[in-house]
């Protein structure tokens, strides 16, 4: 069984996200108990860090702190006009965080046996990496700000201005860094 | 499939997940979320406001740049930079640039400042904003026009007794030529004049 963006179980039928449009008013309105929340968002939510981080471990561990923060606010979220958004602008400013110290150490995995390897297992683990595997190796090489752009406004289907507001930046900035972005794609996958 | 194609089935199937592997994971959250301590609790609570507080300093980073206190802004940017937030270290590398400016008839501080706008530039390259490798460059060649002119050669009269460096070199073997060196200044300013190269050697007759 398989269950689709706000907790209906649909079989193996491929699942999106609810319309963008919608997306603020559903997640209040439609989701009304924490597991539900957690149905709906822990899939996109996952694997868009994976697409993002040089270390899998790290974006499991991240997205996992992040939905027990939701689960300690659950009260507080429902009054957020977009409390899925929430969870993604904790998310990566977390892996942010994680990933700059990492690189001030030289702790961070860069070289492309590592990133090959690590790639693997998490194909191994999600069928949806498995799935996509060329499109999830190419977004994590592109720069780190046109990655998280790509994820939000590619994957996740946030709108340009949602996803500079996730990410802090203005929405002429996450244009700019999108378009630089799938045209490095484009290379990147011919 | 062009990227558009790929991106448009990736996003279709990204909330897809069997539901025993979130029932799991769910399961886990729960039973975590009632049994930590009130040390793990206030752990987790930290961590976002420590995120918080590198949008803060970002924000207050803004503030002073936009009203002209170009000390103030490095002081938060470099709070927001260190967590890569956000375009933080690509403005901080500007408002270091800027403070290098201000700082032109003090060598040393200069040189710190724009060691660290450097820095900062390459980080933001890194992160995805190439306009950063175009201020690095700027930045790098404005210096380098400013650098004091290289030193006149000196007159004919300043010669040393030898004739110069070229009559040196040609007419003596090295360890003589080295000694001679480090003894005449007229020939040490005619090497600094050359930007540290020697004269071209006669070619043999």
């Amino acid at each position: 069984m398989v269950v689709q963006a706000g907790g209906v179980a649909v079989g193996q039928a491929p699942a999106g996200l609810p319309d963008p449009a919608r997306r603020g008013h559903h997640a209040r309105l439609a989701v009304t108990s924490f597991p539900d929340f957690y149905r709906q968002w822990w899939p996109p939510l996952v694997r868009c860090l994976i697409t993002q981080a040089s270390d899998t471990r790290w974006a499991q561990q991240i997205a996992h702190n992040t939905m027990l923060a939701a689960r300690d606010n659950w009260e507080r979220l429902l009054t957020y006009e977009r409390p899925d958004a929430w969870l993604f602008k904790v998310a990566i400013r977390a892996l942010r965080r994680l990933e700059a110290r990492a690189r001030d150490r030289g702790q961070l995995p860069d070289d492309a046996g590592s990133a090959a390897w690590d790639l693997g297992m998490a194909a191994a683990a999600d069928d949806w990496i498995a799935g996509h595997l060329d499109i999830v190796a190419a977004i994590r090489a592109l720069p780190r700000r046109q990655a998280e752009v790509m994820q939000l406004h590619g994957l996740c289907r946030y709108s340009l201005a949602e996803t500079g507001e996730i990410l802090g930046i203005a929405e002429t900035a996450a244009s700019e860094h999108f378009s630089r972005a799938r045209t490095r794609l484009a290379e990147l996958l011919r | 499939m062009s990227v558009d194609d790929q991106l448009a089935a990736a996003a279709a199937a990204i909330a897809a997940m069997p539901e025993a592997a979130i029932a799991g994971r769910l399961a886990a959250l729960e039973a975590e979320h009632r049994g930590r301590s009130a040390l793990a609790s206030a752990q987790l609570r930290a961590t976002l406001d420590c995120l918080e507080l590198d949008w803060a300093a970002y924000e207050l980073a803004r503030q002073h740049d936009e009203a002209g206190r170009p000390d103030e802004a490095a002081r938060w940017y470099r709070l927001a930079a260190a967590n890569d937030f956000a375009d933080a270290p690509v403005r901080l590398g500007r408002v270091l640039e800027m403070l290098a400016e201000r700082a032109a008839g003090d060598r040393r501080a200069e040189l710190a400042l724009v060691s660290e706008a450097a820095r900062w530039y390459v980080e933001a390259y890194g992160a995805g904003h190439p306009e950063a490798a175009e201020r690095l460059d700027g930045m790098i060649g404005d210096r380098a026009g400013r650098r004091r002119p290289p030193a006149e050669p000196p007159a004919a009269g300043e010669c040393c007794e030898r004739g110069g460096l070229a009559a040196v070199l040609e007419g003596s073997d090295l360890l003589t030529a080295t000694e001679h060196f480090r003894r005449c200044t007229a020939c040490q300013r005619e090497f600094v004049s050359r930007g540290g190269l020697l004269p071209d050697r006669r070619p043999p007759d």
